[in-house]
């Protein structure tokens, strides 16, 4: 992996303040504010320069460790084993997830013996609008 | 947490997967080295006569993998349609690019390519490709148009949208965000579409090929191989639009493409147009169902991860094609995409049996039918065939109940109602390569967050990873699991919208999009220019009638000869250099026009011109008549590769042939466009080239006539003998010192000649008269006449008959402009004065004494004269004590003539009793100034004087003052040879 000095676009770009350690829920704040670029410590993790497909980056940013990144890990690790076979309640209680909100499932989808409960339960914790272990959404200032 | 073990080298090429997300369709090979020349893709597949090959003798392995373009040669194979490989299509001479846009022809080729253009010529002339090849178009340029183009303009957003620059980038609007046409819905809808288009090109075919039969049934008598040239021109069009319009029915037939991805298939759709960087990320989870295979083997050896939707799924040697249902099928349909064509017709892949051939044998009927219902239009020939290129037609499929349902003998085949099951779309989502989605997401989330940068510059970014994103996949995963061969999530009826936009069904729009041609031509603006106002509201540079024309200028041929008159002439209103500007040069050539234009605009006019040409003819009689003189040019036969000669038949013109020669170009129009180049004035054929010659031009050589009348050189309007005639058609005489009733009168010793044309200019030029004889000899005496006035169409001049003398005159009109050349604008053409016969006259007074011996005195006269001329008058006369202002009275002809006759020549008389008593005279020699007895040389020792001699002799001394005496001596000739 090769570590490059990018600068963000202006999208990314927010003052310290605006950036500054914030809990959202069941997530636990990020470490650090947001640079205003990615630095060195950006890893490149795939890229197609010219060419017919133009210039698309994928880079990972170490120092984003917030609610975002966190409830993507969550979510992540739960697809990857209810992907590979696994039962919904198995793979939320696998899933790198904070410990409240495998509990609310857990509360949520007691009794809850087919796929479609499973993941309605599923749904209200992580996914629906207002869950409570939903997406917290972009930093500041990213559309997505 | 989660175990998940990937190398590094995996997890690289499966985040490109997720990155890159190429959707293709079928594949298409591109050229390298970036969008700037991807426009050149189309020439970069190997050589169709050998894609021919490998499929009438199955050798799959041959092929290289441009797919899309595989496809249509394998549908032209299986038709039986050798003719398209063996019947040699004419390179084009892009007009477009010369004229309308010439931005185009700035756009290079890539290095160490070219596309037949000639270097030597300043048009450009472009290989019309196979038409198979324009099958792989869409995954480069938007149209046809655009490819014409060749991707200079950006047809498909309007000046509005963001990132322009990334128009025709794949990883840009062209692919990961419009490319929603090539899937599901919206791919039926685009085929559709262009299918009717490529229909209404095929009737256009047909009508040329109708148009060349009853030409020929009527006993026209024309070029047959010129004329099959234009037919297969139309039919190349024809089916090159059917070509473009099966990449869609092509992609509707890939597993990854069965499917309606998210958002619309053009700018106008989008709903979130200025959303660039939104509507690239959709772009890339589209390509993770859709299958990563490009990337992948751009970073492994090929065919080690095969992606679904488009390739298998191989799970411990074992390959499973994905499946997709129909409205005829009870079990899923096990299909193949983007690089696995060949795969699938070898039935094998990785060495394992992979039988797809359901597939493939459906999307050739569609295929087939698509291609010879456009062949069914074309003009049908006597065995049965279609067109120039004899396509059969007997047996092949055809859509004649719909545009959806291909049948023949052997069954039906619905084109595009067939849909990945809930489990291939699973399976296309989930699966990576060897690996799963689910892992190399959480993988990549334990180095850090992942963040999609899009563009040069950082044009933003976006976290793929979302609550959109997740529902999404629930979705997917949960409808596998509950239903997994229905349907309905490819369909777009449970797949759940993304970042708020809709699968594709919701897009599909009865309308063609914006930048997409319209089936009817003459929907389209005649030119759309880039940077200026559009009246439409389009704003798309590019779209329009001139592009098409301009390059496909023989299939569209009868639109341009309907357009001549417009086209092709100067509209003093418009700026000389405007790309709507006439192509024929304007009279006067502007100051400061450039050269470079002025010959490309020279070469394209006399490209159409050549068209229209069909003889010589004297539109500006009285009453109009071909011109059947020397100069005479009639449209012949081409010979060596010209257009004709002398020699060669009489061939009528592609414009008449086809039956769209403009009404206005006949002289018996009401509205008669006059000099034009259909009857054609006999002044643009050269004097000194002679008819039928010809000239180096863009495509072949062509009428040197055309070319003059093109730069619009001055003509003037002659008789069929050349001699310049008046204002009513009548031959000039030049006579002067005669009047209108052949009396010598000294009235008009010098008259005025008017001389009648076209092209003459503005300013006051030149008039140059070089006699035939040499008479005039241009060492001695200036050949250029005294302009009294010049107006673009009549000049009026001084014919001083001492500087030109009775003769045959070659008359040029010399223009104050000058052309690219820098020398000034001259004519050409055989345009003859007759100065027929002339009056030379001198008044002299004869002063006593004289200082004569008692023997005598020689007087002379000396007037000019030409060689071979006849002498019709010698006289002297006595004007002695006229009166004042009557003297031009004395020695005339007519009631009114005063003075007294002394002599009349020619013949030399003896004595005669002389002005004074004492005197006596005699003309003692007349003749060539050379031969007469003088004592010194004739002026200037020249021979063309014509000397007279009189002697006076004193035979007394009379008393008183001997008063002076005024005599006029009178010497009138004519020319050699006149009547």
């Amino acid at each position: 992996m090769t570590p490059i000095s990018r600068p963000w676009p202006a999208l990314l770009l927010c003052a310290a303040t605006a950036c500054a350690p914030e809990s959202v829920g069941p997530w636990q704040p990020a470490s650090q504010p947001a640079s205003p670029e990615c630095d060195d410590r950006c890893v490149e993790l795939a890229t197609l320069s010219g060419g017919h497909g133009g210039d698309v980056t994928l880079l990972a940013d170490p120092r984003r460790d917030g609610p975002r990144r966190q409830w993507q890990l969550c979510f992540a690790t739960f697809y990857a084993c209810w992907d590979g076979g696994g039962e919904v309640p198995a793979c939320v209680d696998a899933a790198t997830c904070p410990a409240e909100c495998r509990d609310d499932f857990a509360a949520r989808a007691e009794g809850a013996a087919d796929l479609e409960s499973q993941l309605a339960a599923y749904r209200a914790v992580f996914v629906d609008t207002g869950a409570p272990c939903g997406d917290p959404g972009p930093p500041e200032g990213l559309p997505l | 947490m989660m175990e998940v073990t990937v190398t590094r080298f995996s997890r690289r090429a499966a985040l490109a997967a997720t990155l890159l997300s190429l959707l293709t369709g079928w594949d298409t090979r591109t050229v390298p080295n970036g969008a700037d020349n991807d426009w050149y893709s189309i020439h970069a597949a190997p050589a169709d006569a050998a894609a021919y090959a490998a499929f009438r003798t199955s050798s799959f392995d041959s092929l290289p993998g441009n797919e899309h373009t595989e496809i249509s040669h394998y549908a032209f194979t299986q038709l039986g349609w050798e003719s398209l490989y063996t019947t040699p299509v004419a390179d084009a001479v892009d007009l477009n690019a010369a004229i309308w846009h010439p931005e185009v022809a700035q756009v290079g080729v890539p290095a160490g390519q070219d596309e037949g253009d000639d270097a030597e010529t300043p048009l450009l002339e472009r290989r019309i490709p196979h038409p198979a090849r324009f099958t792989g178009m869409p995954d480069y340029s938007y149209t046809i148009s655009d490819w014409i183009n060749r991707n200079r303009f950006c047809p498909s957003l309007p000046s509005a949208a963001p990132h322009q620059s990334r128009c025709h980038a794949f990883a840009g609007w062209l692919g990961a965000v419009l490319n929603s046409s090539h899937f599901g819905d919206q791919a039926t809808a685009f085929y559709r579409h262009f299918h009717a288009v490529a229909l209404a090109r095929a009737e256009a075919a047909n009508q040329i090929g109708a148009a060349i039969e009853a030409a020929r049934a009527g006993g026209t008598a024309f070029e047959e191989a010129e004329a099959a040239r234009y037919q297969r021109e139309a039919e190349v069009m024809a089916l090159a639009y059917e070509a473009y319009a099966q990449h869609f029915l092509q992609d509707r037939w890939s597993s990854g493409h069965t499917w309606n991805r998210w958002n619309a298939g053009s700018y106008e759709g989008l709903p979130r147009p200025n959303d660039y960087v939104v509507n690239m990320a959709l772009g890339g989870i589209t390509g993770v169902v859709h299958g990563a295979e490009a990337v992948l083997s751009s970073i492994l050896p090929p065919g080690s991860s095969p992606d679904p939707l488009c390739s298998p799924e191989v799970t411990d040697g074992a390959v499973t094609p994905i499946g997709v249902h129909g409205p005829s099928t009870s079990v899923p349909l096990p299909v193949v995409g983007d690089y696995r064509f060949a795969d699938g017709l070898r039935g094998r892949f990785l060495g394992a049996p992979m039988d797809v051939s359901g597939q493939l044998d459906d999307m050739m009927r569609c295929a087939k039918a698509g291609y010879a219902d456009v062949a069914r239009r074309f003009h049908p020939n006597p065995d049965g065939s279609r067109g120039a290129f004899s396509l059969a037609i007997g047996g092949a499929p055809t859509f004649d109940r719909e545009v959806s349902i291909a049948s023949d003998a052997g069954g039906e085949t619905y084109c595009f109602d067939h849909w990945a099951t809930n489990e291939a779309l699973d399976t296309g989502l989930n699966t990576l390569g060897q690996g799963r989605l689910g892992q190399f997401l959480a993988a990549g989330l334990q180095v850090g967050a992942l963040v999609l940068v899009v563009g040069v510059e950082s044009e933003g970014a976006v976290d793929l990873l979302t609550q959109d994103f997740a529902r999404m996949a629930l979705k997917v995963h949960e409808r596998a699991l509950r239903a997994p061969e229905r349907t309905d999530l490819a369909r777009g009826e449970t797949l759940p919208a993304l970042y708020g936009v809709q699968p594709g069904q919701a897009y599909v729009s009865a309308a063609a999009p914006a930048y997409a041609e319209p089936v009817s031509l003459s929907a389209l603006p005649l030119l759309a220019r880039e940077g200026e106002p559009d009246p439409a509201g389009m704003e798309r540079p590019g779209r329009d009638q001139r592009t098409l024309m301009g390059f496909f200028n023989r299939a569209l041929a009868p639109e341009l000869c309907e357009r001549a008159p417009v086209d092709l002439r100067f509209d003093p209103e418009l700026p000389a250099d405007s790309p709507r500007q006439g192509l024929r040069w304007p009279a006067p050539i502007p100051e400061g026009a450039l050269a470079e234009d002025l010959e490309r605009r020279r070469h394209a006019c006399v490209l159409l011109a050549d068209r229209l040409f069909e003889e010589t003819y004297a539109w500006y009689r009285p009453t109009p008549a071909p011109y059947e003189g020397r100069q005479r040019e009639q449209r012949r036969e081409s010979l060596f590769g010209g257009s004709g000669d002398s020699a060669a038949p009489a061939a009528a013109p592609m414009c008449q042939v086809l039956g769209a020669t403009p009404e206005e170009a006949r002289s018996s129009a009401a509205s008669y466009w006059d000099d034009n180049p259909v009857e054609l004035h006999p002044g643009y054929v050269s004097a000194e080239s002679g008819p039928y010659a010809r000239v180096p031009i863009s495509g072949g050589p062509r009428y040197e006539s055309l070319d003059a009348w093109c730069r619009a050189v001055p003509v003037v309007h002659v008789d069929d003998e050349d001699f310049v005639v008046d204002a009513s058609g009548a031959r000039q005489v030049i006579t002067p010192g005669f009047d209108e009733m052949g009396r010598v009168s000294f009235e008009e010793l010098t008259p005025w000649v008017t001389l009648h044309g076209r092209n003459f200019g503005v300013a006051a030029g030149r008039i140059k008269l070089v006699g035939e004889t040499g008479c005039n000899d241009p060492d001695r005496t200036s050949q250029l006449a005294e302009v009294a006035s010049w107006t673009p169409e009549e000049i009026a001049f001084e014919l001083d008959a001492a500087r030109f003398p009775p003769d045959i005159y070659r008359v040029e009109i010399i223009r104050d402009d000058r052309g690219p050349d820098e020398s000034r604008v001259r004519s050409v053409g055989r345009f003859r004065l007759d100065v027929r016969r002339a009056v030379y006259t001198g008044l002299e007074t004869l002063r006593p004494p004289f200082s004569g011996s008692e023997t005598g005195q020689d007087f002379r006269a000396i007037h000019p004269f030409c060689e071979g001329g006849t002498v019709i008058r010698h006289t002297i006369d006595d004007c002695t004590d006229v009166f004042d202002g009557a003297e031009d009275l004395c020695g005339a002809d007519g009631p009114l003539a005063v003075g007294t006759r002394l002599w009349t020549g020619p013949t030399p008389s003896g004595f005669t009793p002389g002005p004074y008593p004492s005197h006596q005279y005699a003309v003692t020699a007349a003749g060539r100034c050379s031969a007469l007895p003088f004592g010194e040389p004739c002026p200037d020792g020249l021979p063309i004087e014509y000397g007279l001699v009189w002697r006076m002799e004193l035979t007394g001394m009379p008393p008183g003052p001997r008063p002076p005496r005024r005599w006029r001596y009178t010497l009138a000739w004519e020319r050699a040879g006149a009547p």
